[in-house]
C-alpha cells in the first residue's frame, strides 16, 4: 500500500514556445539551455529541493524520448513519470491536467517549465494549507526594468498584463483577467467590492504558473470539457465562482436546464462536514470590517501569494526572457539552487582554447580549438568553434560547427547550425540547421529557412 | 437661506480652516426652519479640536445659494492664504488636524498639482455612522491620489465602470469600500480659485468629479487619507446621520468630545439628558438624548429618539424613532413613531397616533383639512424640487430618515455577481424611462386635474388620454402599469 501524498507535482513541458518560435522550432522549449541546464531542469530542480519525490511530466509524444534522454543525465534524483500527450491535437494546459486526471489522487501542484525563480514554493503551498484553500497562485514582481537588446530585428516585446485583485485583508484571489480583454473600461459587480471591501488591483504581477490545486478542481475539469487552459478559462472561471452561492435545490424546470453551468461546481467544492463544524465553532475570522462569517462561507476559496520584493523568479516564455535569464544565470545561479556547484566547464568538454572568460558554460563534449576567444558565452553540447573564431555574448546551443575566423557577437545559435569560413554575425537569430555560407555579414537578423517558421 | 462662513485663524502658524455653516437642504425641515443650524447640532458645534484660542471670523454671505456659493464668495473677498481647512456642514470630530497639515504638505512637495487632501475613516460596512447615502468607493494608488470616486446609492446598478486606464497606469490601485467620508478635507490655497473658474462646481462632490475628470486641463490632483483606531470625524447631513453621530458621541468613541451623563436609576442605557429636565421615576427611557427644561411624565417610553429643550411630554406617551423640536407640548396617550419629526412649538392633542409624519405648529399655504392634526399641528409635505427626480429624493428622504432597524442590507444581491455570459449583464442595466414616457405622464396629470376642475365627461378625458397616447406612442400596457 502506497501512503497518499500530500501534494502530486506536475510538470508542464508540452508547450510549443510559441512566443519565441525563431529558437523553438526543432528544439522542444523546455530543453533549450539555460546556463549549464536546459530549461525544465530548473522547475524539476526546485521540486526535488522543495521535497517532492515524485513527479509527472507532460510532454509531447515526438519529444518525449528526446526530453528524456537529455534530462537523464542531468542526475536529478526527483522520479520523473513522463506522461505524452499527442501533437496533433492542439492541447491546452487544463486538457493535459484533465488526460492524466487518472493519476491525480491528492492536491496538485502544477509548475510551468519555463518558470526558473528562487521564491521558496513554502509560501505558496502555505497559504493553501492555512486556508484549505481551492487553489493558490504564486504571483511574481516584475524584475527591474532593464534594458537588453536582444538579438534579432528591433521590435517593441509588449509584455501581456493581467490584472489581478486581491483582497489586501485576506490575499485571497478574487479577479483575474488580462488587460487586453478590456478596451477602455473595466466594470466589477459592486457585490464585489461590498464583499471584499479594500480590493488591490494589481497591473504589473507575473503569474507566475504555479499553482496549487484542489483535487476537487481536476474533478471539475473532466466534468467541464470547454477548458483548455488553466491560466485563459479555468482559473478565471473557478475565481468568479467564489462570488456565486450553491443554487437552492429546487425542483423548477428552470434548475434543470441551468444546473450544468451554474450549480454543478458546488458539488465538487462540497467541503467537509466535520470542517465546517469545527470552522463554526472557533472564534477564527479570516477577516474584520463586516459581520459575515469566516471566508463569507465559501466553499470555493482561491488565493494568492505574491513573492517577496527581493526575490527572483521569470518565466522564460519569450525571447526577452530567455535572452535575458541567460545574462543572469550565473549571478543568481547560487540563489536559484539554493548553493548547488555551478559547473562553468563540463569535465567532457575538450577546451584548448586558452581566452575563456569566466562568465563562459561549456557543456559536455563541446570542442573549443585553439586560438579562439570566449566571453560570456554559453557554448552546448559537442559543438566545434574552430581556430581564429570568437564567441561573445552568444547563446550557442548543441551541435553546431562554427568553422574558421568567425566573429559571432550578440546571438542565439540553435541546434545544428554550421557557419562557414569567415562569417561576421551579430546580434542575430539563427534557427535550427541553419547554414550560413561563407564570408556572410549579418547585423540585427533572424536567420532561418523561412519555410520552417511558416509551418507554425 | 443665508449662510455664515467661519474662519479659523492661528496667527503663529497661520493655520485656516473654513467651516461652512449651511447645508442648502431641507433635511432638517420643519425644525430647521426655526431654528438656525448651528444649534440643531446641538453639543455638535463645539467640535473642531482647537484647544488653542482662535479667532473666529462670522462671514455672511447672503447670496450663496450653496456649498460652491460660499467658497467663490470667500476667493473674491481674499481671506485666506495658503493651506486651510475645509470643514462641511455639521462636522464633528476628534481628528487631530495638525499631522493631517503636515501630510498634506509633503504630498504637495511631491505633486505640485495637489489640491486636496480628503480625510476619510475606516469603517466597515453595516458601521452606523456610514451614511447610506454617502457610501463612497474610491480608487487610489499607492501614493494615496484618487484616480476614481464615486457614492454608491442603493438600488443602483449593480456594475461600477472603472476607466481601464487607472489600472494600467498604475502598478496597483486600491479600491476601497471600507471608508466613510469625515467631510474634512485640507485644501491647498489653488481650491478656491478653482471653485470660482468652474462655476458648476456647487458640492465638494463636483469638484472631486471635475478634477478627476479633467485632471489634464485643471492640472490638479485630489489626494485622501484614511484615519484608522480612535479618531472619528462625521458630518450631520441628515437625520439618520444625526442619530449616527448622537450614538457615537453618547458612546464615547469622539473623545474627549463626551456629553455629561447624569445617572439614574431608572434610565437604561445610552440617555443623555439636559439641565433642569424633570423625568417621572416611572419614565423609561432609552438611546434617547432630551434637552433642557424638559418634563416627561409617568409611564411615557422614550426610544432612539431626540426632544429638544422646552418641550412638555405627558403621562403615558410612546415616543420611539422620533424627534421632538423645542417648546412641544405632547399630550397624554399620544404615540409618535417611525421617523416623526416635530417642528417648534407643535402641540399634540391628547391620545394622537403619528408615524412617519413631518408635523409644525403654523399653518403652511397650501394646507388641506386632512392634514390639520392640531390647532398647532399640521402635517407638512415636502414639495419636490422635480417631477424626474422625484423617486430619488422620495428614495433618500427615506434613507435620511432615522434608522428604525437594522436593515439587512446585503440582502440576497450578493447572488451570481459576475454573470458568466456578458449578456446576463445587460438584463440587469435597465434602460432610464425614455422622455416619452415621461412627457405622456405629465400631461395625463394635466388632463386629469383640468378635468376634475372644469368637471369635464368622463368620456372625453378618456377620449384626451388615448390621444396623448398615441402622441407620445405609450401603449395600454404601459398606462396601466
Amino acid at each position: 500500500m502506497t501512503i497518499q501524498v500530500e501534494f502530486q507535482a506536475v510538470v508542464l513541458a508540452a508547450g510549443r514556445g510559441s512566443r519565441m518560435s525563431e529558437i523553438t522550432t526543432g528544439k522542444p522549449k523546455c530543453l533549450l539551455p539555460v546556463g549549464s541546464k536546459p530549461l525544465v531542469w530548473y522547475p524539476l530542480y526546485k521540486l526535488q529541493k522543495a521535497g517532492f519525490s515524485d513527479v509527472i511530466l507532460i510532454v509531447l509524444e515526438t519529444q518525449k524520448t528526446e526530453i528524456q534522454s537529455v534530462l537523464e543525465k542531468t542526475e536529478l534524483e526527483i522520479r520523473i513519470d513522463y506522461v505524452s500527450i499527442n501533437d496533433n491535437e492542439d492541447l491546452g494546459t487544463a486538457d493535459s491536467l484533465r488526460l492524466i486526471g487518472d493519476k491525480l489522487k491528492s492536491d496538485i501542484f502544477v509548475v510551468s517549465c519555463d518558470f526558473v525563480s528562487d521564491v521558496n514554493l513554502r509560501g505558496v503551498l502555505d497559504i493553501f494549507r492555512t486556508h484549505d484553500a481551492s487553489i493558490a497562485s504564486l504571483l511574481l514582481h516584475p524584475q527591474q526594468n532593464e534594458t537588453i537588446i536582444v538579438p534579432g530585428p528591433k521590435s517593441k516585446h509588449k509584455p501581456e498584463r493581467d490584472l489581478i485583485g486581491i483582497d489586501e485583508q485576506t490575499s485571497r484571489l478574487v479577479f483575474l483577467a488580462s488587460a487586453s480583454d478590456y478596451e477602455s473600461e473595466l466594470s466589477l459587480p459592486i457585490s464585489l467590492l461590498k464583499k471584499h471591501n479594500k480590493l488591490k488591483i494589481y497591473s504589473n504581477l507575473i503569474d507566475s504558473h504555479v499553482y496549487v490545486l484542489k483535487n476537487w478542481v481536476i474533478k471539475y475539469l473532466k466534468s467541464e470539457e470547454n477548458f483548455m487552459s488553466i491560466k485563459g478559462e479555468l482559473l478565471p472561471h473557478i475565481i468568479r465562482k467564489q462570488l456565486s452561492r450553491p443554487p437552492k435545490p429546487t425542483d423548477t424546470k428552470e434548475s434543470i436546464i441551468c444546473t450544468k453551468d451554474s450549480g454543478d461546481i458546488f458539488a465538487f467544492a462540497k467541503e467537509d462536514e466535520l470542517d465546517l463544524e469545527i470552522r463554526n465553532a472557533s472564534s477564527y475570522n479570516d477577516h474584520i470590517g463586516d459581520m459575515k462569517p469566516t471566508y463569507h462561507n465559501d466553499s470555493i476559496r482561491c488565493f494568492a501569494y505574491i513573492s517577496p520584493k527581493d526575490t527572483f523568479g521569470v518565466r522564460v516564455n519569450t525571447l526577452p526572457a530567455y535572452w535575458s535569464i541567460n545574462a543572469k544565470i550565473i549571478d543568481k545561479w547560487n540563489k536559484i539552487t539554493n548553493g548547488k556547484e555551478l559547473v562553468l566547464k563540463h569535465p567532457k568538454a575538450a577546451i584548448t582554447s586558452n581566452q575563456v572568460d569566466s562568465k563562459c558554460i561549456i557543456w559536455e563534449g563541446a570542442k573549443l580549438n585553439e586560438k579562439t576567444s570566449f566571453k560570456n558565452s554559453v557554448i552546448g553540447a559537442n559543438t566545434e568553434i574552430s581556430s581564429f573564431s570568437r564567441v561573445f555574448n552568444s547563446i550557442v546551443m548543441n551541435n553546431v560547427t562554427i568553422k574558421e575566423k568567425v566573429a559571432l557577437e550578440n546571438c542565439i545559435v540553435c541546434d545544428g547550425v554550421t557557419i562557414e569560413n569567415g562569417c561576421q554575425i551579430k546580434g542575430c537569430v539563427i534557427g535550427s540547421h541553419h547554414v550560413i555560407p561563407e564570408q556572410s555579414d549579418h547585423t540585427n537578423e533572424v536567420l532561418t529557412e523561412s519555410d520552417r517558421l511558416m509551418e507554425f | 437661506m443665508a449662510s455664515n462662513n467661519k474662519e479659523i485663524i492661528r496667527k503663529e502658524n497661520a493655520i485656516q480652516a473654513i467651516v461652512i455653516a449651511d447645508t442648502f437642504g431641507n433635511e432638517f425641515v420643519p425644525i430647521s426652519d426655526d431654528i438656525p443650524h448651528v444649534s440643531t447640532y446641538k453639543s455638535v458645534k463645539n467640535s473642531e479640536g482647537w484647544t488653542l484660542t482662535m479667532k473666529v471670523n462670522i462671514i455672511v454671505s447672503e447670496s450663496s445659494r450653496s456649498f460652491g456659493d460660499c467658497l467663490r464668495d470667500l476667493d473674491a473677498k481674499g481671506l485666506l492664504r495658503g493651506d486651510f481647512v475645509l470643514l462641511e456642514p455639521g462636522t464633528i470630530s476628534n481628528i487631530q488636524l495638525l499631522p493631517l497639515m503636515r501630510k498634506h504638505n509633503d504630498i504637495t512637495k511631491h505633486d505640485k498639482g495637489a489640491a486636496m487632501t480628503l480625510i476619510y475613516q475606516e469603517a466597515g460596512i453595516g458601521h452606523i455612522s456610514r451614511s447610506t447615502q454617502e457610501d463612497i468607493l474610491i480608487a487610489i494608488n499607492s501614493q494615496k491620489r484618487v484616480l476614481f470616486h464615486k457614492k454608491l446609492r442603493k438600488d443602483e446598478e449593480r456594475k461600477i465602470e472603472f476607466p481601464l486606464e487607472i489600472f494600467l497606469e498604475n502598478p496597483s490601485v486600491s479600491l476601497l469600500h471600507n471608508i466613510k467620508d469625515t467631510h474634512i478635507a485640507i485644501c491647498s490655497s489653488s481650491v478656491l480659485p478653482l471653485f470660482s473658474d468652474n462655476f458648476d462646481f456647487q458640492t465638494k462632490d463636483d469638484f472631486i468629479r471635475g478634477l478627476l475628470m479633467n485632471e489634464e486641463i485643471l492640472g490638479s490632483t485630489v489626494y485622501c487619507h484614511i484615519l484608522k483606531g480612535s479618531q472619528f470625524g462625521g458630518a450631520v447631513t441628515n437625520w439618520r446621520m444625526y442619530q449616527a453621530i448622537s450614538r457615537e458621541l453618547n458612546n464615547k468613541w469622539i473623545y474627549p468630545l463626551v456629553p455629561s451623563i447624569k445617572r439614574n436609576k431608572v434610565l437604561k442605557k445610552d440617555v443623555v439628558i439636559g439641565d433642569g429636565t424633570k423625568v417621572a421615576d416611572s419614565a423609561l427611557l432609552q438611546r434617547t438624548i432630551l434637552g433642557d427644561n424638559i418634563s416627561v411624565g409617568n409611564n411615557v417610553k422614550i426610544d432612539n429618539s431626540f426632544v429638544f429643550s422646552n418641550t412638555k411630554i405627558e403621562d403615558n406617551v410612546i415616543i420611539t424613532h422620533s424627534v421632538i423640536g423645542p417648546n412641544c407640548v405632547i399630550k397624554s396617550m399620544s404615540k409618535v413613531t417611525a421617523g416623526s419629526i416635530l417642528g417648534k412649538g407643535c402641540v399634540i392633542e391628547k391620545d394622537t397616533f403619528i408615524e412617519n409624519t413631518l408635523l409644525q405648529a403654523t399653518e403652511p399655504e397650501t394646507c388641506e383639512d386632512h392634514d390639520k392634526l392640531g390647532s398647532k399641528a399640521y402635517r407638512l409635505k415636502l414639495d419636490e424640487d422635480d417631477e424626474e427626480d422625484k423617486s430619488v429624493t422620495v428614495l433618500t428622504r427615506k434613507m435620511s430618515r432615522l434608522h428604525i432597524q437594522e436593515d439587512d442590507c446585503e440582502s440576497e444581491c450578493d447572488i451570481d455577481g459576475f454573470s458568466d455570459s456578458d449578456e446576463d449583464g445587460l438584463s440587469y442595466t435597465q434602460s432610464p424611462v425614455p422622455d416619452d414616457t415621461k412627457l405622456f405622464f405629465t400631461e395625463v396629470i394635466d388632463s386629469l386635474t383640468r378635468g376634475f376642475e372644469d368637471n369635464l365627461l368622463c368620456d372625453n378625458l378618456i377620449l384626451e388620454i388615448n390621444s396623448s397616447r398615441y402622441a407620445y406612442n405609450v401603449t395600454v400596457k404601459e398606462v396601466i402599469c
